[in-house]
């Protein structure tokens, strides 16, 4: 009977054993797993994460260039930033924070941010020399045909 | 003129305080008497089996995981274990070990869980808000090796997702044993206790025969005296482990209680023989091709043996999974249980076969 009574005295004098949440929140462990964010500049919009995502989290528009992700869908699981090519998602600790409606993070290719990080490839600055197109000579001569420059010729039946 | 005897038809469920999850159950009164009681479930059917179906068996890992917050790491081994045997694929022994320490960690985070509802059911709710502050200990250590409190992710198939450093290892060891330490007063408490003695004791009594007959698995058939747990058989890396079940005879809650608060103490000594018997190596193995054939998985969750039956068509998505989980098998053990009893005990013999509705309506 006075086994309890020991435990139910001594807490009594230690301090409590919850914290003052949301006033002291706890700082979030090294390896939890919290949520996902994605480096906008390096993505490629391949669509594998979209794939992998066992509840759909991820929608990705290719010809629009933006990666959207429902934080109150994702289970953080972990698998899309696993299978990521270029390993732009990553799995950071911290907890998506409560909110009264749920919303989409999208987030958007934008061309200045990545022209400093990843320059686009350029051209060599004179243009090519365009190809000459020569008439093809009459099937009845049978000469062959020599260009200067490379021509598409169509296809040609010897004899008649 | 005998008067007819007229029974009332007290529904208890599906909602009720003591419940965890919803369970219907039509209790025939006879005033404060039970004489028959009719399962209703379905409360919580969410069709994962079919999920399964659609998604393809890599995702499906996540699928079945979610099946159960409490003995969720077991489900996820169990069907890595049967896609594993469907795959041909053998996973490093290291990879064994790290299942069963993440399994055997969330097995004494279930029996703090029961205890506390045990504890909660009885009115004695300092008593469950001590057993739940010892759960969090579990949940703090399972978030920093795996990332997660509950539904932790940490199987797949070919072994395990990460692995558990010497200092998370010391860490682990060191939160188990000022678990155990801490457990000592609520076992004393449990045990000698005037209140929960009067509440537990008797109550609910299945005998050995009648467990076995009626398809009870688990804690249920070893606190009514039948020695058989899913750990004996040797799957994964138990047969290295030196296990020995729990069994006691009296078949009452107190017998299911108490046996509960003994596995917590064995499953700390399984967790610190598997710390030291680690072996070195790698912690997963890929993973090509697609099952094909049929598999059986038996393993032991908290709550007793679950049957896994996975078929796959050579294709990434399965045929079709079928589980049978421990608290189904239940089920006719408890219409055996509450007939005969008064009705203020009938929500202490519920809860003394740990009843996880979600395994049992997927």
């Amino acid at each position: 009977m006075f086994d309890f009574i020991s435990v139910a005295l001594k807490n009594l004098f230690i301090r409590p054993a919850t914290r003052n949440y949301p006033k002291t929140v706890r700082e979030p462990f090294a390896g939890q797993r919290g949520h996902i964010e994605n480096r906008i500049s390096a993505c490629i919009f391949c669509g594998i994460c979209s794939r992998k995502c066992p509840v759909s989290a991820i929608k990705i528009e290719r010809d629009k260039r933006t990666w959207a992700i429902d934080r109150f869908q994702c289970i953080v699981c972990g698998e899309c930033a696993a299978s990521c090519p270029k390993k732009c998602l990553s799995v950071l600790p911290a907890y998506t924070a409560p909110a009264t409606h749920k919303t989409v993070d999208v987030s958007v290719y934008a061309q200045e941010e990545n022209e400093a990080e990843n320059p686009p490839f350029h051209p060599r600055t004179e243009p090519a020399a365009k190809p000459v197109l020569r008439a093809v000579p009459s099937i009845k001569n049978n000469e062959p045909d020599i260009a200067e420059e490379p021509v598409r010729q169509p296809a040609r039946h010897s004899g008649t | 003129m005998k008067r007819e005897q007229e029974h009332t038809i007290l529904p208890f469920g599906p909602q009720h305080p003591v419940l965890p999850e919803p369970l219907q159950l039509k209790l025939v009164l006879d005033d404060e008497k039970v004489v028959e009681a009719l399962p209703g479930i379905g409360y919580v059917h969410r069709g994962l089996e079919a999920l399964v179906e659609k998604k393809d068996y890599i995702q499906s890992v996540y699928v079945v995981e979610r099946i159960c917050g409490i003995c969720s790491v077991i489900h996820a081994q169990s069907y890595c274990q049967g896609i594993e045997d469907l795959l041909h694929l053998e996973i490093p022994q290291r990879a064994e070990y790290l299942r069963v320490i993440w399994a055997e960690l969330h097995r004494i985070h279930s029996h703090l869980l029961f205890l506390g509802l045990m504890a909660d059911a009885l009115g004695f709710e300092a008593l469950f808000m001590q057993a739940w502050r010892l759960r969090e200990s579990i949940l703090d250590i399972l978030e920093k090796t795996t990332g997660h409190r509950v539904m932790v992710s940490i199987n797949c198939v070919g072994g395990t997702r990460r692995d558990l450093t010497p200092e998370l290892i010391a860490e682990l060891l060191k939160t188990v044993e000022e678990l155990e330490k801490g457990l000592s007063p609520l076992e004393k408490t449990f045990e000698k206790d005037h209140t929960v003695a009067a509440r537990l004791r008797g109550v609910g009594v299945l005998a050995g025969d009648e467990a076995l007959g009626l398809g009870a698995v688990g804690p249920v058939l070893r606190a009514s005296g039948i020695a058989q747990d899913m750990r004996m058989t040797g799957y994964s890396a138990y047969k290295s482990l030196d296990f020995e079940p729990v069994v006691l005879r009296d078949g009452d809650s107190f017998a299911r209680t108490m046996l509960r608060i003994k596995e917590i103490y064995q499953s700390a000594g399984l967790i610190r023989r598997a710390a030291e018997k680690l072996p070195e190596g790698p912690f997963a193995v890929k993973v090509t091709g697609n099952p094909d054939g049929e598999t059986i998985q038996r393993l032991e969750q908290p709550r007793g043996e679950v049957f896994y039956y996975i078929k796959g068509n050579g294709t990434k998505n399965l045929a079709r999974l079928r589980i049978r989980t421990p608290t189904f098998a239940h089920i006719p053990a408890l219409i055996k249980m509450l007939p005969g009893s008064q009705l203020s005990d009938v929500p202490v013999i519920i809860l003394s076969i740990d009843p996880c509705v979600s395994c049992t309506e997927r």
